[in-house]
């Protein structure tokens, strides 16, 4: 009786946090989405907001890395196959895979915010764009690029990174985690 | 909100860019030729001070750049951010112009560089 209860709580388990993983990962899709019809982009390529990411500081602050992982990176396939090409996909990948790994890192040393965690992230995922950009044209001088990249990816991490401390309080009430889950 | 260790953190980080920046040689000084590359292979190098219109079609991409007054720029392109030809007029040499899509970069080199053949 009890071993049955037990494999029934964990397939409730799995079924609940899958259906929160698809969740964030539609909502990462949709906000990866309206920032490609936001007319921000400059002059330098890869100046932008950066909003998906503000679902995936809330997975990771809330359910954990590997979670944040898995949305990461079904996000970035899924809307490589709507809106991108194999380029996109490889330079969202390189950088979202360096920012989720820096911010993991540093949220794991417990020494920084979100906000500061999201403004490391930010200027990670620039510099591994940047540099799987150096790798596709072969061309060092894109470099160049890097102060500006940097700056701008701190900037855009902070934002981001101040809305998802906000939200993520709102979701305490709820207390979503992936214990209570 | 914050910590105070993200205050290191950023200082850290402007560090970073500037020293991203002074690597980068910021600014650069005027240059006398131009490379275009297409795919990381140099397609044709051409003198800055000759106005010229390079017209390019490989791999079934289109990217157009003019060369005049001593500097250059993207024109035209088919590709689909054009972010290229936002980037204005170069004349030096720490300022490439990238079209990512097209892989297509131009480049000013001053003397003394290696040349394949000035046209």
């Amino acid at each position: 009786m009890k071993m049955k209860m037990k494999t029934e709580r964990g397939r409730e388990f799995f079924k609940d946090k899958l259906a929160l993983l698809a969740l964030l990962t539609a909502l990462a899709l949709v906000f990866s989405w309206v920032e490609l019809l936001l007319p921000l982009s400059s002059a330098v390529p890869g100046v932008k907001l950066g909003l998906a990411n503000l679902v995936i500081l809330v997975a990771l602050y809330t359910l954990g890395p590997g979670s944040a992982l898995v949305v990461n990176v079904l996000r970035i396939l899924l809307a490589g196959a709507l809106y991108g090409n194999l380029f996109s996909v490889a330079y969202a990948l390189s950088g979202g895979l360096l920012s989720l790994a820096v911010m993991i890192l540093l949220k794991k040393t417990g020494l920084f915010s979100l906000a500061g965690v999201s403004m490391a992230g930010g200027v990670a995922h620039n510099a591994g764009q940047l540099l799987m950009a150096v790798l596709v044209v072969e061309n060092p001088k894109l470099f160049l690029y890097l102060p500006i990249l940097l700056f701008s990816g701190m900037v855009s991490g902070l934002l981001v990174g101040i809305a998802a401390t906000l939200i993520c309080r709102r979701l305490a009430h709820f207390k979503i985690n992936s214990a209570t889950l | 909100m914050f910590k105070k260790a993200d205050l290191f953190l950023a200082l850290i980080l402007i560090v970073l860019c500037g020293g991203a920046a002074f690597a980068a040689g910021f600014g650069g000084e005027g240059g006398s030729q131009v490379r275009v590359t297409v795919g990381g292979e140099t397609y044709g190098v051409y003198s800055l001070y000759e106005d010229r219109e390079i017209i390019i079609e490989e791999n079934d991409h289109y990217n157009k750049i003019f060369i005049k007054g001593g500097a250059v720029c993207m024109a035209d392109s088919d590709c689909a951010g054009k972010q290229c030809q936002q980037q204005g007029k170069v004349s030096r040499i720490n300022q490439p112009i990238v079209c990512l899509p097209n892989q297509v970069v131009v480049t000013v080199e001053g003397q003394g560089a290696e040349v394949d053949a000035v046209l």
